[in-house]
């Protein structure tokens, strides 16, 4: 294990936008992530807002479309680890990322199982685990960039 | 989606048996489950024992099982991971599924609806 380490290499991989190509993804992130220090549980989890934002591509940016490209790079940046997601599908209204922050998952005692909605937590799921998340759309390409600081604990669970 | 199910007193016991539980599998989930409460089946322990991975779309998979189901029935969480608890506890659905350590524990608790 190499703890904490911000000398590794960028790492990057470029799939099919094919929802069975997704786990590949989300495994190389997660052992990124063990080889960097992160406990196993973290690393999991990071693996999960991986594949959510890759899913997201495919869904929502392609409409499930195959033989478009997502690519995934995994970067060192002091003491933190940087995962950016790119696209060239159709892009997001950045407005969400501000519409989910901070309020994701609050139910009241009286929330039942017919209150909750099916989809749409894959964003909130990211922003809850991450510690920064940004969406750009630039050049017919679109971004989001997670950031996951070392030796800090997983934000937003109670 | 591979799953083997078996019958225990009222509960249908679904043991899934894949490790994750993911988008690319999330529909042909939901669409098998629906198809035994179809066919009838109203109570069910879901085993999680073998899945050490979930995202957004098999939890909503799930929300939509329960909700076909109706109040009528049970659906009960079984055999989770840390993993798979912690995604769970984050979205907060451990606060409308009854979730069990094991299956066993699952099929001795109290009767959760009539």
């Amino acid at each position: 294990m190499i703890n904490g380490a911000t000398n590794l290499p960028q790492m990057s991989l470029i799939l099919n936008s094919r929802l069975d190509c997704v786990a590949i993804a989300g495994i190389l992130a997660r052992t990124f992530c063990e080889c960097t220090g992160f406990s196993p549980l973290e690393s999991r989890q990071i693996e999960v807002c991986v594949v959510e934002a890759i899913n997201n591509c495919i869904i929502h940016a392609y409409k499930l479309h195959t033989g478009n490209t997502v690519e995934l790079q995994i970067s060192t940046k002091g003491s933190a680890l940087i995962f950016e997601i790119c696209d060239r599908g159709d892009g997001m209204d950045p407005r969400r990322l501000c519409d989910t922050y901070g309020k994701p998952f609050d139910l009241d005692s009286n929330t039942t199982l017919n209150d909750m909605p099916e989809n749409g937590r894959g964003l909130s799921i990211i922003q809850s685990l991450m510690d920064a998340v940004e969406y750009t759309s630039a050049n017919n390409t679109n971004r989001l960039t997670m950031t996951k600081h070392f030796g800090r604990t997983v934000g937003n669970q109670r | 989606m591979n799953f083997e199910t078996r019958a225990s007193g009222r509960y249908l016991v679904v043991t899934i048996l894949e490790d994750r539980l993911g988008a690319d599998r999330a529909l042909s989930f939901k669409e098998s489950l629906t198809q035994l409460i179809d066919n009838g089946h109203r109570a069910f322990v879901v085993d999680f024992s073998q899945v050490t991975f979930i995202d957004s779309s098999g939890l909503g998979a799930i929300l939509s099982i329960a909700k076909r189901l109706g109040t009528a029935g049970d659906f009960l969480i079984a055999g989770t991971c840390e993993t798979v608890g912690s995604m769970f506890k984050l979205t907060r659905m451990n606060r409308i599924f009854p979730m069990f350590s094991t299956v066993e524990e699952a099929l001795a608790a109290p009767r959760v609806c009539p």
